[in-house]
């Protein structure tokens, strides 16, 4: 405990503290500020035209009298992502348990999925809307397919992660399959679960925008394929600016969320288990 | 019961663990079979502690796992109150101490002692059964650890836990693979200690494996060493030291000369 000592002494101040984050994000933010600054620059220099490459601050006056319009697509595709999202990882992350529960299933389905998932999923997005037409259900089903893949590898990975030892323990205080599986592999799988439900955010929105441009007639991929068509490049930069805060802000709620619910994953390597 | 060939001092006591002929043959359809045992005879009595020494690779934990029924032996049998190995595990009996102290890190110290518990069906919202758990934690020395969780606890204390896991559920015999081989040396020590104490206090029929021979001596009634590949019983030596037990032990002149000829015998079997 004597090396404690030390670190008391640079227990972080409010002072401190801000000058930490201050440090964190001072490179990101300095870039981001060049980056804004020559796209600026460049766009006035050259004279480059709205409809090519609109300069940054043009884009975020742009959202002024639109926002109502953009909003009424933008919930159209949350609506589409959150779907699919959220059936696309629950099957996957069920699969997942049951094929890692179960080896002669895992042994015949898995090679497939393997194939499935190095296709390019979304190629599929037409036969879907042969099978449920045009309307909302094929954009749901492309944005379910997208998240489907990652989560059940993710799931598969995670319910196989308990070790030797845990399962030796388990067996020795006469466990039941079901005991081990909901006390111990349950919570090694945690972790692989919040990274797929992570990774997939990216993908429903691709698997939602990409079905709004086939079936949709509304949502935020549709005003983008509208806008690409009347060469509206302003439109276009704010429909990718929403979906980019909405991405990142749900990207970040799992962030915390997995922090608070998974407090043993970051300290773990205390004690005899190192 | 039988007058058994181990000595006078077993032949008042109920036979507990009764190994016979029991052989462990790894890899036996391949083309290098690895025999770990090779026809272990043991009987272990009420309340005996019994520890298993050899060098590394005789197969001292292959056994340990046969009579958890962890690992099915190839030939020969185990009986533990005249069930089987299995009967016994399933009947909660026995209780199994890993090298690690393979907590479960999203449970409390409480919550990984009262896990056994919870398999067996109590209910761990019951004051009863909770004070049984208390109490455990409390022989091991923890009482005010108990709602911590484990990456809180230094490795010495995290065994604790292990330890106190293992007692909670009252089991008969103790099957304990060097518990406390991957702390350091200081912190061994006092659990050792620890073990001494609970052991003497607690009374439980005790097979415990170790490489440290002093440790074994010290804690031991008898003192069972394997030798490698195939792993036979080489000798078994019992311990006549005084009991209780304590720090003053190590000073006899005895246990010196019980330690330096085991030692003897285990380096010769690692040369060989």
């Amino acid at each position: 405990m004597a090396t404690d000592t030390t670190d008391m002494a640079t227990t972080p101040t409010l002072g401190r503290k801000i000058a930490g984050v201050i440090d964190d994000y001072k490179y990101p933010v300095g870039f981001l500020l060049f980056f804004l600054g020559v796209w600026t620059l460049g766009v006035r220099a050259y004279s480059v035209p709205t409809y090519v490459l609109p300069a940054p601050a043009e884009i975020v006056l742009s959202f002024e009298g639109e926002l109502g319009n953009l909003w009424g697509h933008t919930t159209v595709t949350l609506y589409e992502a959150f779907l699919g999202w959220v059936l696309g990882n629950v099957v996957g992350i069920s699969l997942g348990a049951v094929m890692a529960e179960f080896q002669t299933l895992k042994r015949s389905i898995y090679p497939y999925m393997v194939v499935l998932r190095s296709l390019p999923v979304i190629a599929f997005a037409p036969l879907l809307i042969i099978w449920m037409g045009i309307n909302q259900g094929p954009i749901i089903a492309a944005a379910t397919i997208t998240t489907f893949f990652p989560s059940l590898v993710n799931s598969i990975a995670g319910f196989s992660s308990t070790d030797e030892l845990a399962r030796e323990l388990m067996h020795s205080l006469n466990a039941s399959r079901w005991e081990v599986f909901r006390k111990v592999k349950l919570y090694n799988a945690f972790p692989y679960i919040f990274s797929a439900l992570r990774i997939s955010v990216a993908l429903t929105f691709v698997g939602a925008v990409v079905g709004e441009w086939l079936a949709g007639n509304q949502g935020l991929g549709y005003l983008i394929l509208v806008a690409n068509n009347q060469l509206a490049t302003l439109l276009l930069f704010r429909a990718l600016l929403v979906i980019g805060i909405f991405s990142t802000a749900w990207f970040g709620l799992l962030v915390l969320v997995e922090s608070y619910l998974i407090d043993w994953e970051n300290q773990s390597g205390g004690g005899a288990t190192r | 019961m039988s007058l058994d060939e181990t000595g006078k001092s077993t032949t008042d006591r109920e036979r507990r663990i009764d190994i016979d002929g029991v052989s462990k043959i790894y890899g036996i359809d391949t083309a290098n079979p690895v025999r770990a045992l090779e026809d272990i005879n043991i009987d272990i009595y009420e309340n005996e502690f019994v520890s298993v020494i050899g060098p590394s690779g005789c197969g001292k934990t292959t056994l340990l796992k046969c009579l958890g029924d962890i690992i099915q032996p190839t030939n020969g049998e185990i009986r533990i109150d005249n069930g089987s190995a299995a009967d016994a595990r399933q009947r909660n009996q026995v209780s199994f101490f890993f090298q690690e102290d393979v907590l479960l890190p999203w449970r409390t110290v409480m919550e990984n002692v009262l896990l056994p518990l919870e398999i067996q069906g109590a209910d761990t919202s019951d004051s009863a059964v909770r004070q049984q758990a208390k109490d455990t934690i409390e022989t091991v020395g923890l009482s005010g650890f108990k709602d911590n969780s484990p990456q809180q606890l230094s490795g010495g204390m995290r065994q604790r836990v292990a330890l106190a896991r293992g007692f909670v559920y009252d089991p008969k015999i103790f099957l304990m693979d060097e518990p406390f081989a991957a702390l350091d040396e200081l912190t061994r020590r006092k659990m050792n200690r620890e073990l001494l104490r609970i052991h003497q206090e607690i009374q439980k029929t005790t097979v415990f494996v170790t490489h440290h021979i002093a440790e074994a001596v010290w804690l031991s009634d008898r003192v069972i060493v394997l030798s490698p590949l195939p792993g036979e019983v080489h000798d078994m030596v019992e311990i006549d030291l005084p009991r209780p037990r304590n720090e003053d032990t190590r000073g006899l002149q005895e246990f010196v000369e019980y330690e330096e000829s085991l030692t003897e015998t285990v380096m010769a079997l690692d040369d060989e």
